[in-house]
């Protein structure tokens, strides 16, 4: 994993100086390295707790509150699957076996090329459009097993 | 405040509008059960269960609920004991059945609520069953102290909360999301690489087996324990304690609940380290040197008897003068009194002294001369909710006295201005409105500079100085002459920074100043001082809830040993030897004649007179001077100089080795007693366990002493000596046994038994009138560093350890924490002498060597080596004293270091 190097933390610095309230500044501050690195690390988290000027435990208590934040292994999709009770009724079962079995992977995983990566996520706050599955940045909405097929073959390309 | 009516089941009740309903009906014993309340934490209505019916509003939280006028509240209705039990259910469905071996269990509350609503089994799924495979159980996770159970966790957040807003270690926090919310700590890792204090009040608060001591781990059910009320026997805060013993063996400690100085709560060293007390190390026998110089064990009669002939045969020789005692601050009042009578009217001397000299001395000289009480001028309390400024010099409390520290990071949190200046960047120095960094040895004109800004711009109390202040035109004009500038080069601080520290101060309605041995331990110590009374003096900050001197005081009985009398220049109540009215009173009360006026010696004194050959016999109770001292070699050589030497202590101690008798004591686990804390709150503890072997209290040797040597001492039990004390100290006398078992827990001076205790002194008038103020010129500390030693050593405390360890290293899991000995340097220095961290250095100074482990810290200053007096420090401090208070100065010397091997 690739750690902060000066450059990056000079731009956590820029995010800090935005916020009156230094604590505010921790979700910004976690979004930025994932979106740079793919995901966040126990050092990263040192070292905006150390930036922000809290201890780190408060750091991983909002971390490990929002399932989004990616804090495993890396890939270059990750892909979320919602397994909450809107979604289960419009099938997500089926998809995330569908997903398991397409990839060769189970849910937590990543496959060998680190290409894809597997989750499952409670809501996505999206139910009226279940089942849902979330890739990287972008919501896919009423999905079906032919429609992931289309989109993970044209991600394997 | 107005107080406005609610109704609660149907009765009309008056309340207060700040509260809330649960706690309205707590007040009214009206029962609601709850899980995450708890009185000294803030609310968060997180485990639902304290539900009760208000017309209007429904079923809701009654513990977030506030009262309003008129509101109709229904604690017990169906309805709500119904939604009580579909909460006591889902925690159940989450919760393992293992009850009969919890070791909570029996003190557990979700188990007493259980049992109270009749749940025998959640009407839920099992649904801990796969919660198990989704959370890591962390057992005994790389602290020797807590188990974190977290298959018991009901969530309930208590053990955040304590983290947070009493600790302030923040090392616990509830992680993740809905059914895989978890409390984690760190970054979710072991508690080891935490700011985790290891202080176990996250094990007070949690209402089930979550959190749990592993001391405790099968030693018993929580049924089978008898609770007695202690005293922690360890630094000055005096927390109350509430000890759980099975089979005269100590299961675990909890902090008393309401102890006044403590609320509840305990540290490291409270809370865990008392091993000692059943280490197979305890003496349980009198021991006398015989001619081969080993100890044989003899009968309590004969040692008896061996002391008599030897003290009366050194008193024929040489005089009662050629004897010298030395009581102890962590024995009781009692105890302390019983000592100094025995070396004032038996052996008719007035050499007798304690540990207080070594750490205090300058305070209570200083305090008595300018205020006329010795003594913390406040409450603890009043620190936490009143004081609006506290200046922090001196002192270290988060290491030293942490539920002090606990309370002036509350204060902060409150909103109070904290002020920290220390030669070494503390803990608390990060919380602090300005951190000061003087360079070490340089206070009297450190506050002098903050006190000729005061003059300067006019902040002083013109009207307070007026009516109670003498000595100010001297004062002034004393300081006319006084540069600020040279103090900057003295002191290496900005005036500037000086100057907002002065602004802070004065602007202050209750402004409280802290400080310990930093302050004291210099040759100049009682100037020290002064200059801190002074500051109180001109800017009226004294004599008024929350502001005042205020000294930390380092052990859990220095305040009441000092009390007693165990001085040599002072009677109980600081009474003086040589005024001929405290001899007639102590004449008349002890039917004694021919008490002695002349001044007795202090601790180093009496060492530098058997090293001369003056003091031919030494009766320790309670104390390692040997190495609690300075320059230990030199005293070695006093103590092998001594005719006779009697030492009583729980250990074979280093010093005990050097003694012709030793007679074991029982330690203050196992006897009764009062102590009278740094606040100067005087609190009973009761006997926990039993002594081991034929291990006495120091009273009972002392009384079968003193009849041995003809006297009729009929002390029947500690209270008795208690009643006399009453008698003797006239701000004692209020302080009687029957108050204290009622519970009362006063602060001197009481002086009848209708007087509720003083927690603020200093109200309207000084005890000798006016405050004083001093002129006090700048003294360099005694050794400079030279070519040959360019670094300033310092010693000081750490967390985690008491003293010279002879109490808390017997405990393993301390030692575990403590780890191998070291001393701060830094990182310059580090760099300089190409030492790493871990690495090894030697410090050396004229008097001896040390070799121990580096941590470099840019928290000391560049050519300063601090050095934690835990790890025998003293062979390389040097033994020159303040001129007055006779204390040594332990804070400052040359010393070399070098990289070691």
């Amino acid at each position: 994993m690739e750690n902060i190097n000066i450059l990056v933390e000079k731009e956590l610095r820029d995010i800090l100086k935005k916020y009156d309230y230094p604590r505010s500044a921790i979700l910004p501050m976690l979004h930025f390295i994932q979106k740079k690195y793919g995901s966040i690390s126990k050092k990263d988290v040192e070292i905006i707790a150390d930036l922000i000027g809290i201890n780190p435990t408060e750091i991983e208590s909002v971390l490990s509150f929002y399932s989004m934040f990616n804090t495993g292994s890396s890939a270059k999709y990750i892909i979320y699957a919602c397994s909450n009770i809107s979604c289960e009724f419009k099938g997500a079962g089926e998809i995330i076996t569908f997903l398991e079995n397409r990839l060769h992977i189970k849910v937590g995983q990543t496959t060998g090329d680190g290409k894809f990566a597997l989750r499952t996520v409670e809501c996505l706050a999206a139910c009226s459009h279940s089942p849902v599955i979330q890739i990287n940045d972008i919501y896919y909405e009423h999905m079906t097993i032919e429609k992931m097929e289309k989109i993970i073959s044209e991600m394997e390309k | 405040m107005d107080e406005i009516k609610i109704s609660i089941n149907g009765n009309e009740i008056k309340c207060r509008p700040d509260s809330t309903v649960f706690n309205v009906c707590k007040q009214q014993e009206i029962e609601i059960p709850s899980l995450c309340y708890h009185p000294e934490l803030s609310i968060t209505g997180a485990c639902r269960l304290c539900l009760v019916d208000i017309e209007g509003k429904g079923i809701t939280t009654s513990c977030t609920e506030f009262v309003r006028e008129g509101m109709k509240v229904v604690t017990s209705t169906k309805d709500v004991i119904n939604a009580r039990k579909v909460i006591l259910n889902l925690l159940l469905s989450d919760h393992p059945y293992d009850c009969m071996t919890c070791e909570k269990s029996g003190d557990c509350l979700l188990e007493k609520y259980a049992y109270e609503y009749g749940i025998k089994k959640s009407i839920y799924k099992d649904y801990h069953k796969y919660q198990k495979s989704q959370i890591q159980i962390k057992e005994k996770d790389g602290t020797p102290f807590v188990i974190r159970d977290y298959e018991k966790c009901i969530l309930c957040g208590r053990c955040g909360k304590v983290c947070e807003e009493v600790v302030g270690a923040k090392a616990l926090a509830v992680g993740y999301r809905g059914v895989n919310s978890q409390v984690i700590s760190g970054l979710d890792g072991p508690l080891k690489n935490t700011d985790c204090v290891f202080c176990g009040n996250c094990i007070e608060v949690c209402p089930v087996g979550a959190l749990r001591e592993i001391q405790a781990e099968k030693k018993g059910r929580t049924w089978e324990f008898k609770k007695v009320y202690s005293v922690c026997p360890y630094c000055g805060a005096g927390c109350s304690t509430e000890v759980f013993v099975k089979d005269n063996k100590i299961v675990k400690i909890s902090g008393m609940e309401n102890g006044p100085s403590n609320r509840g709560w305990l540290c490291v060293k409270g809370k865990f380290a008392f091993d000692y007390v059943s280490s197979p190390d305890r003496l349980k026998k009198p021991l006398l040197k015989n001619k081969k110089s080993e100890f044989e064990e003899i009968e309590w009669d004969t040692a008896l008897n061996i002391i008599f002939e030897n003290f009366s045969e050194l008193k024929k020789k040489y005089g009662p003068d050629s004897i010298t005692g030395l009581g102890s601050a962590r024995a009781p009042n009692e105890e302390n009194y019983l000592f100094q009578k025995f070396f004032r009217q038996i052996i008719k001397t007035n050499n007798v002294d304690h540990c207080a000299r070594l750490c205090h001395s300058a305070t209570v000289a200083g305090l008595y001369h300018s205020l006329g009480t010795a003594g913390m001028s406040i409450s603890l309390d009043e620190l936490e909710n009143i004081s609006d400024c506290i200046l922090v010099t001196g002192t270290n409390p988060t290491e030293a006295q942490p539920i002090t520290s606990y309370r002036i990071e509350k204060a902060v949190r409150r909103g109070a201005k904290l002020i920290v200046i220390d030669p070494r960047r503390t803990k608390l120095a990060d919380k602090a409105d300005i951190y000061i960094q003087p360079k070490p040895g340089t206070d009297v004109i450190l506050y002098n500079a903050i006190a000729k800004i005061i003059l300067d711009e006019n902040l002083h109390n013109e009207k307070f100085i007026k009516e109670r202040v003498e000595g100010f035109e001297e004062y002034k004009k004393f300081m006319e002459t006084f540069s600020l500038k040279e103090a900057e080069r003295v002191t290496g601080v900005p005036t500037e920074n000086l100057r907002k520290v002065a602004l802070i101060y004065t602007s202050a309605t209750s402004a409280a100043i802290l400080w310990a041995l930093g302050i004291t331990e210099y040759v100049c110590g009682t100037h020290n001082v002064l200059t801190l009374a002074n500051l109180a003096l001109i800017t009226g900050q004294i004599g008024k809830p929350g502001a005042g001197p205020a000294p930390l005081r380092g052990q859990n009985n220095v305040q009441g040993a000092c009390d007693m009398g165990a001085l040599y220049d002072f009677y109980p109540g600081y009474q003086r030897p040589d005024a001929p009215e405290t001899i007639k009173k102590f004449e008349s009360l002890w039917g004694e004649t021919g008490l002695s006026m002349k001044t007795g010696l202090s601790v180093l004194e009496s060492f530098g007179a058997a090293y001369e050959g003056k003091i031919k016999g030494m009766y320790i109770m309670g104390g390692d001077f040997l190495v609690t001292c300075p320059d230990t070699n030199y005293l070695a050589k006093a103590l092998e100089n001594l005719e006779f030497f009697v030492v009583q202590d729980i250990f074979l101690t280093e010093t005990a080795q050097y003694a012709d008798l030793i007679l074991p004591a029982a330690c203050s686990y196992e006897k009764e007693g009062t102590f009278t804390n740094t606040e100067r709150r005087v609190q009973p503890a009761f006997k926990c366990v039993e002594p081991p072997g034929e291990a006495k209290a120091d009273w009972e040797i002392l009384t079968l002493l003193a009849n041995k040597f003809g006297y009729k001492w009929d002390y029947k039990n500690v209270w008795d000596i208690t009643k006399e004390i009453n008698k003797c100290i006239p701000s004692y006398a209020g302080i009687t046994p029957q108050r204290l078992f009622k519970g009362e827990r006063l602060q001197w001076p009481c002086p009848d038994e209708k007087h509720p205790g003083t927690p603020t002194l200093h109200v309207g008038s000084f005890k000798i009138g006016k405050g004083k103020l001093s002129c006090l010129p700048y003294q360099e500390p005694y050794e400079l560093p030279s070519p040959q030693y360019p670094y300033v050593l310092t010693t000081g405390r750490i967390l985690s350890e008491y003293h010279l360890r002879s109490m808390t290293g017997r405990t393993d899991g301390i030692k575990e924490i403590t780890g191998e000995p070291f001393c701060f340097i830094n990182p310059k220095d580090a760099e300089k002498l190409k030492i790493e961290e871990g690495g090894h250095l030697e410090i050396s100074t004229k008097r001896g060597k040390l070799v121990l482990s580096a941590k470099i810290s840019p928290d000391i200053q560049e050519n300063i080596v601090y050095l934690p007096l835990h790890f025998g420090a003293n062979i390389l401090t040097h033994r020159r004293i303040d001129p007055i208070a006779k204390i040594p100065e332990y804070k400052f010397c040359a010393c070399n270091i070098k990289k070691s091997e």
